[in-house]
């Protein structure tokens, strides 16, 4: 048998260029640009895969599997359950005879990355050209291990336990997650982030197997390879070693999870940390983006904020008072709607500088910004969009999202028009309803209580 | 043997050694060209048609390692100075710019030398303080505010715009439309043709205040380390630089370094992206090949002051906050590119999270230690010292026990599983082939090399060595490195 006779197979070749990335975006079985070759490969057992040649020499392989298996999901219950599954694809072993998972990829040359998110779970491999194949062997291996022994599960939940002593040791991530827990909450009124410690037996490894046989069932995943090998030495590989794992239940698309709310009222929370020298300011408001023009809109504001060499922030914290080294401000999504405007320094005078912060986020929302300031944001929005569009991986990740019906998904190609439409006075229209400026909330870390941590708020050591 | 066939043989040898130096770095650096601008400039562009930008990297060969004696930081303020303009791009009016700044000069210079005057009259001072403020105030007034040359390379989108310093080098860069590389040149060839250090000593405080954050204040425990094993020597030289050297610094003294050191035959300019190399040579010829800079120049300190001799080596022991760190360093072997890249794996073998003999047993299965790790070249490439092997203890966990433990493992290494040096090898292959990989790293590496090597190829050569690597020559070189390694030497630094 031909071994791509009975599967959805295109195949196509075509050269890089503006027209092709047009192109690629509208229809998700086109070439990537900067491709020699695509093809796209659906196994029987649901399994959707990717596979590219690039155009110019690879210098390795990289292999992407994307799984709805986030830490919203409904399956998964609690946020833990997500983490842990995802530490317990690289855990264990194939086998008694073999050496752990982890070892087996490190002797090929592999060091496996990953983020979890709302709806789904990354896994990010870097590998030698010369052990893709057998990279690819071992990876369907992993993926086909229907049922995971206790050891690898207390073995995953040891590992998620050092990441976030990790986390929480690390007094800026501890930071961030306490400020998104400022502004936004769940439906039922309690933070979104909250501060975990996985105690022994606090997760049950029933829900991890049932989270596990659900979540990474071929049905729910999306595999891309891309590299400096021809797709007919890599798509029979694909097909039979990953053709082999079993189908689980009858699949569902991405149900989207309870979307957090804004907290209606900000707050000042104060950590001490001795090293934090000087004393590390956040500043944060809920915005909600639940349209392209609103995102977009903000992606502009904050350009003019806080992410530009002169931005309203740089010029007068760095540049006139001279109190900052460096302020960046930066747009965190919050779950599918929303985002979390924040703005961070580090600085010997935190009174001073929040109030300037303040200052410019509620000025942002009250008048209009000047057209010089609308060009330039829109310049580096426009350079930063290109550079996106030109990340193999972006591509990969946004196509494996838009095939596991996420309704997160942001074509990059519908940006321009936005962009363009966008006058000083629409820009302020367009962010105006979206943001409450004064429930701004902040996190200050430093190694003594700062005049704004005095009175009501909590210093946590 | 006949004349000739000699005469035949030759040149057929020689073209077979030139097609062993290509195939030395294809086709990985296929795309690549390099040239020489008649000024001793190098240039060296990456063809990438795939990238919608353009990644740019302009690289001095000027590190922390050749700061002079007595002003740690120099070439780290140079980096954030050089960065506001040129006599005429950003000035309001540049005569009377000029005029206001050799005011300014004249201010600081008779305030600094009342600061110094043990027989300063009382009031003296402040009133010339006074002038030197007033001063400020009207160099100000003659010139834009705000980031002059990244203001105006974001209003043509460009994006990434930064600066950095290390031990080895100053390098300026960012990514921008290919059709703005003509107009970032522009920029470069004004602030470096004609230099104007404008804002010099408000960016002297930006640069204060970075140190501060960087190291909160104190010398961070690896440049303790470097100082106590080479005091005095370049390589032990703080990166960002040491805050009351930096104060002494003033306009005229890094005007007069940069002149001598900011230099065609010292720099090179690295270019990736979906461009016409032809053409970017073409305009680095009509923006710099005819730059001649003012006065001669000066080999940088890390080319006059030899790299330390080789020494025994060093186990220094520090008390952090909450726990010990162990520091061994490790003298470097003299080496050549193939012993190098058998040195980065070793560093890999101990850096692996999952092959590393010592994490194995000292976080996993001890739980004395919480991370380990190795750098091969610590803290130069142009002045290679030590591999450096760190230990961070766990809290209530006795030096001792960490020491002894880290050099029985360090000296075990060459008998490590020979599928985990492969892996290590592995490993350090695709370490240096992502850096090459991505466009702003790959203009880094290329404008890096080039310019303090004189081979962009190196990094190359190192990728295509390591494919052929052994095993059993990276267990040779640990055998060098570590065989005899004892807890010797130890002192410790309190906290």
């Amino acid at each position: 048998m031909k071994w791509a006779s009975e599967i959805v197979w295109i195949l196509a070749f075509a050269a890089a260029s503006p027209a092709a990335t047009h192109a690629a975006s509208q229809a998700r079985n086109d070439p990537p640009p900067g491709f020699e070759a695509f093809a796209r490969v659906d196994l029987p057992n649901g399994l959707r895969t990717l596979i590219g040649k690039p155009l110019r020499t690879a210098l390795f392989s990289e292999v992407l599997l994307v799984a709805h298996a986030g830490t919203g999901t409904p399956a998964s219950h609690q946020e833990e359950v997500a983490h842990i599954a995802a530490q317990a694809l690289t855990t264990g072993q194939r086998s008694a005879d073999l050496p752990p998972v982890r070892v087996e990829m490190a002797r090929l040359g592999v060091s496996p990355e990953f983020t979890v998110g709302r709806e789904v779970a990354v896994f990010r491999f870097a590998v030698p050209t010369v052990n893709t194949l057998e990279f690819l062997r071992l990876l369907a291996d992993v993926l086909n291990r229907h049922t995971l022994p206790g050891e690898v599960w207390q073995d995953a939940i040891d590992r998620r336990a050092q990441e976030l002593t990790g986390e929480q040791s690390d007094a800026w991530q501890r930071a961030t997650s306490e400020l998104t827990g400022m502004v936004w909450m769940t439906s039922a009124a309690q933070p979104v982030v909250r501060p975990v410690s996985l105690r022994s037996g606090s997760v049950d490894i029933t829900t991890l197997a049932g989270f596990w046989k659900q979540a990474y069932s071929p049905a729910k995943m999306v595999l891309s390879v891309w590299g400096d090998l021809p797709i007919d030495q890599v798509g029979p590989v694909v097909e039979h070693e990953f053709g082999r794992i079993a189908p689980a239940n009858a699949s569902d698309g991405l149900v989207a999870p309870p979307e957090p709310e804004r907290r209606r009222a900000g707050s000042v929370d104060c950590l001490q940390d001795d090293s934090a020298v000087p004393a590390a300011l956040l500043v944060g408001a809920a915005a909600d983006v639940d349209n392209d023009r609103s995102f977009y809109a903000w992606q502009i504001a904050i350009h003019i904020l806080g992410a530009s060499s002169n931005s309203r922030l740089q010029r007068r914290l760095r540049t006139e008072s001279q109190v900052v080294y460096t302020v960046e401000a930066a747009g965190v999504p919050v779950g599918a709607r929303g985002m979390t405007l924040r703005i961070a320094c580090q600085t010997d005078q935190v009174e001073a500088t929040r109030k300037i912060i303040l200052e410019e986020l509620q000025r942002l929302t009250s008048e209009a910004v000047s057209q010089e300031e609308l060009d330039l944001a829109r310049a580096l929005l426009r350079s930063r969009l290109k550079l996106d569009g030109a990340s193999f991986r972006d591509q990969f990740y946004r196509r494996s999202l838009a095939m596991l019906g996420s309704s997160a998904v942001r074509d990059p190609v519908r940006a321009e028009p936005i962009l363009a439409d966008f006058t000083p006075r629409t820009l302020l229209e367009a962010l105006g309803p979206t943001i409450r400026p004064e429930q701004a909330s902040s996190v200050v870390i430093s190694t003594h209580l700062e005049s704004v941590c005095e009175g009501s708020h909590e210093t946590k050591p | 043997m006949t004349r000739a066939l000699r005469h035949c043989l030759v040149p057929l040898l020689l073209w077979a050694l030139c097609l062993t130096a290509i195939a030395e770095v294809s086709p990985l650096a296929r795309g690549i060209h390099d040239y020489v601008l008649p000024n001793g400039l190098r240039l060296v562009v990456a063809v990438r048609p795939e990238l919608q930008l353009a990644a740019v990297n302009l690289t001095v060969n000027l590190g922390s390692i050749d700061d002079p004696p007595g002003q740690s930081g120099m070439a780290h303020l140079l980096e954030h100075v050089t960065l506001s303009g040129s006599t005429t791009v950003g000035s309001l009016n540049p005569q009377a710019e000029a005029a206001a700044l050799a005011e300014l000069d004249r201010a600081y210079a008779a305030m600094e030398a009342e600061r110094r005057n043990p027989e300063s009259e009382p009031g003296a001072l402040v009133g010339l303080e006074r002038w030197f403020e007033q001063s400020l105030d009207a160099a100000k007034r003659t010139a834009e505010s705000g980031e002059i040359l990244g203001g105006r390379l974001e209003a043509r989108g460009g994006v990434g715009l930064n600066a950095t310093t290390t031990a080895d080098a100053t390098q300026f860069f960012g990514s921008l439309p290919a059709s703005e590389i003509e107009f970032w040149l522009s920029l470069e060839a004004e602030r470096l043709r004609h230099p104007i250090l404008r804002r010099f000593y408000s960016e002297r405080n930006v640069v204060l205040r970075e140190v501060a954050t960087l190291t909160g204040g104190r010398p961070t425990m690896q440049e303790r380390l470097l100082q106590e094993i080479f005091p005095g020597a370049p390589v032990a030289q703080s990166v960002p630089g040491d805050p009351d050297q930096i104060r002494g610094i003033d306009r005229p003294t890094a005007f007069a370094y940069f002149h001598r050191h900011y230099r065609p035959e010292n720099m090179a300019i690295a270019v990736v992206g979906n461009v016409d190399p032809e053409q970017v040579h073409r305009l680095c010829l009509h923006y710099l090949g005819d730059w001649q800079p003012e006065g001669p120049g000066d080999p940088p300190r890390s080319r006059q002051e030899p790299a330390p001799g080789r020494g025994v080596p060093v186990v220094r022991k520090f008390n952090s906050i909450r726990s010990p760190v162990v520091f061994l360093a490790l003298p470097q072997l003299p080496t050549d590119n193939d012993k190098a890249v058998a040195l980065d794996a070793v560093a890999e073998i101990i850096n692996s999270e999952d092959l590393s003999p010592l994490k194995r047993r000292l976080v996993d299965e001890q739980g004395i230690a919480w991370n380990v790790g190795a750098s091969a070249n610590y803290p130069s490439q142009k002045q290679t010292a030590i591999f450096l092997v760190h230990v961070y203890g766990n809290s209530g966990i006795a030096h001792e026990t960490l020491t002894q433990e880290s050099c029985a493992l360090l000296r075990s290494l060459n008998s490590a599983p020979e599928a985990d040096v492969r892996g290590a090898i592995l490993a350090a292959g695709m370490r240096s082939a992502a850096q090459l990989d991505d466009p702003p790293t790959l203009a880094s590496t290329l404008a890096f090399y080039e310019a303090v090597q004189g081979d962009w190829s190196v990094p190359f050569q190192r990728l295509e060595q390591l494919r052929r690597l052994k095993p059993e020559d990276v267990r040779a070189m640990a055998r060098q490195l570590f065989d005899g390694l004892t807890p010797m030497s130890a002192s410790i630094v309190g906290k």
